[in-house]
């Protein structure tokens, strides 16, 4: 049993904690959740110092970092906003399909853009009746000389409309077979003609956004299709654990902001004469955010050392997302009765995490979907 | 030219520091450390020094346990390009440190030395004057600008009152004050290059200095809390209290 991190972990941890310090005071982040409005010096600042690059190889002009280093990452990014995050997520995530999936050229071409920051990466799978259940999708594309011409609609992507955004779609290319077999990933540039993005109004995440898209004979060049024709579900299931994974390191990092705010809270906050953390239903309350985040944190870094040790971690992983995300909407709302009126207040920060937490539950694979994976491993067969 | 750092592994500055309940000192069991915020300044300087084309080599330099090591692997990935370890445990002293540092520029015979003004945990101010006197070097302290130049070094110090600007003949001691510079975030190719430069530990012993404390601590107790305050209605009652019951302004 070891629970140490490196020499150079604990210095990453520093280096990154100092940076969005500075760069993602809680001016930064209120304002743009006011405005709405992108990150996009804070992204610059993730550019600069070469977190983009973090686990890519050094070929590509990245660090080789290991799954630990971006478990670290995730959990230091969505401290200060779970919402920012997706930002380096979306880039990340797609970034590394094409290094497992692309060509030598694709990964020249679109690997060396994304490090350098010239652009960002987001995913688009979701439709309006294909959520959870992906082989319910109905966009596709078809073959028209060395282009595709993609046609449908894609809805909840986040990230989508940003400068510079390719989407990273998924779509069908053969309808006649299971979409196992029959979907495919394209690179899209959001400026291209045909695709229509708009914003949508959501409850949280407003400033990355989430938006819907409609494709009306988007013509992409053939050279833009990864991993290869009807070879889209490899692509997706390529990144999954990873993925989950730092979604579930990210819920912690927030989660744990959380309980932060609330316990300072709880500390300076007088009625009665005495600080309210001096009541034991406070007191307590406060105990058991706390002991659920650990248990979540301690969750996700297990699956992360066995992800880092080669080890399948499908359930370890799975069970990480499930607490995680379910902490983080629990702790937040803890948070608010402890802040009573000012938690519901939009000047304190309480009521973003409230509103950030709600969606943890429900995007990247459901709560309910955690537990069929997991209830399916331990031999139940869910109907 | 070769530059020599000296850096000091702190509390960090976030930490809200509690004495220990023998009052032998302040509680340092599970707090966050970090480098001494001057030093680190004073590691960005020689970084710049030597983006600059002025400065060749950048050694620095830490004394304390094996856990400075974590700090000194910072400094490294700032850009510092190897380091040193005086490693003991006893507990050292501005006198001890000065005299350690001057073995160590014994050793490694730089043009200049740039450490933070003070450390942030004892703020005894001492350390860098100490060695310049037992170099028998120029110091130039408080430094809020530095131009290195092959033969002197011209340095602005911030006064009581103001700006002073010297020239110091090198090699020399100069020590940095906060505006000297803002230190950059350490980039993430730089961290992992840190992990191939060179950190060589050595003992007092080795370099022949005597670190034995030279002064006693008697207690250490916690700043005497502050009284609450008073809300004052209006802007007229506050200028009444500061005139009548502060008698700060007439
Ligand atoms: C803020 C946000 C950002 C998102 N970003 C992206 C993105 O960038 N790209 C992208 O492609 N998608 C994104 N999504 C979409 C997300 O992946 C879907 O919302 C998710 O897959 C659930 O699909 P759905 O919303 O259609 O809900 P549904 O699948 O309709 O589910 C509704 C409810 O039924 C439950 N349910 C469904 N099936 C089962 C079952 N078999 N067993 C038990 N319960 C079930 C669900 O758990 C849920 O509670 C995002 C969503 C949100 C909220």
């Amino acid at each position: 049993m070891d629970f140490e991190f490196s020499e150079e972990q604990n210095l990453l941890r520093d280096a990154v904690r100092k940076m969005m310090d500075r760069v993602a005071t809680p001016e930064y982040v209120r304002r743009l959740d006011r405005e709405q409005a992108y990150p996009t010096e804070l992204y610059q600042a993730w550019v600069d110092m070469g977190l983009i690059g973090l686990p890519f190889p050094e070929a590509y002009g990245g660090s080789s970092g290991s799954v630990i280093d971006m478990v670290i990452l995730a959990e230091e990014l969505s401290r200060k906003s779970a919402d920012f995050y997706m930002a380096y997520a979306g880039s990340i995530f797609c970034g590394l399909n094409v290094l497992r999936k692309g060509s030598e050229e694709q990964k020249k071409r679109w690997l060396g853009q994304l490090l350098e920051g010239k652009i960002r990466m987001s995913i688009s799978m979701s439709e309006p009746d294909a959520g959870s259940d992906v082989g319910a999708m109905r966009t596709t594309a078809r073959r028209d000389g060395d282009h595709w011409v993609i046609n449908g609609q894609k809805v909840w992507a986040t990230g989508a409309g940003a400068k510079d955004n390719v989407i990273n779609v998924y779509v069908k290319t053969d309808t006649t077979v299971n979409y196992r077999q029959g979907m495919s990933l394209f690179l899209v540039e959001n400026t291209t003609p045909g695709l229509e993005i708009r914003k949508l109004e959501m409850l949280g995440r407003r400033c990355v956004g989430t938006y819907e898209l409609f494709f009306n004979d988007v013509r992409v060049p053939a050279d833009q299709l990864i991993g290869g024709e009807n070879k889209g579900w490899e692509c997706v299931l390529s990144g999954l654990q990873i993925e989950r994974l730092c979604s579930a390191a990210g819920n912690c990092g927030a989660a744990q902001a959380a309980v932060d705010l609330a316990l300072e809270y709880a500390k300076e906050r007088k009625q009665f004469g005495r600080p309210i953390g001096t009541n034991q239903a406070i007191a307590h309350m406060l105990a058991d955010m706390q002991t659920e985040v650990d248990a979540a944190r301690t969750l996700t870094w297990r699956a992360a050392w066995m992800v880092a040790s080669g080890r399948d971690a499908l359930r370890e992983i799975s069970m990480a997302k499930l607490m995680s995300s379910e902490t983080y909407v629990k702790v937040a709302n803890q948070g608010m009765q402890i802040l009573g009126g000012y938690g519901y207040n939009m000047e304190f920060d309480m009521q973003r995490h409230y509103r950030d937490a709600r969606s943890a539950t429900v995007a990247a694979g459901s709560s309910q979907m955690q537990r069929n994976v997991i209830a399916g491993l331990m031999g139940l067969k869910v109907q | 030219m070769k530059v020599l750092v000296p850096i000091k592994r702190v509390i960090d500055y976030n930490v809200k520091v509690r004495v220990r309940s023998d009052g032998t000192g302040v509680e340092t069991a599970n707090v966050k450390m970090s480098m001494n915020p001057f030093d680190e300044i004073a590691v960005e300087e020689a970084v710049r020094q030597k983006e600059a084309g002025v400065v060749s080599e950048i050694v620095v330099v830490s004394c304390g346990t094996t856990a400075c090591q974590e700090t000194l692997r910072t400094a490294l990935a700032i850009g510092a390009d190897r380091a040193i370890l005086v490693d003991t445990a006893v507990e050292l002293q501005p006198l001890a440190v000065a005299k350690l540092l001057r073995a160590v520029v014994d050793r490694e015979q730089p043009r200049l030395v740039i450490l933070g003004k003070q450390a942030i945990d004892d703020d005894c101010n001492q350390t860098g004057q100490m060695l310049a006197a037992l170099l028998g070097w120029p110091q130039a302290t408080f430094a809020s600008k530095l131009v290195v130049e092959a033969e002197s070094a011209l340095v602005t110090r911030e006064v009581d009152g103001g700006l002073e600007t010297i020239r110091v003949g090198l090699p020399a001691v100069i020590t940095t004050d906060l505006r000297l510079n803002e230190p950059r975030y350490v980039t993430l190719p730089n961290i992992m290059k840190a992990k191939k430069k060179t950190l060589d530990p050595v003992t007092p012993d080795a370099l022949g200095v005597d670190v034995t404390p030279r002064l006693k601590t008697l207690r250490v107790d916690e700043p005497p809390k502050r009284k609450a305050g008073a809300k004052v209605p209006d802007a007229q009652t506050l200028a009444d209290k500061l005139k009548n019951e502060a008698k700060v302004v007439q």
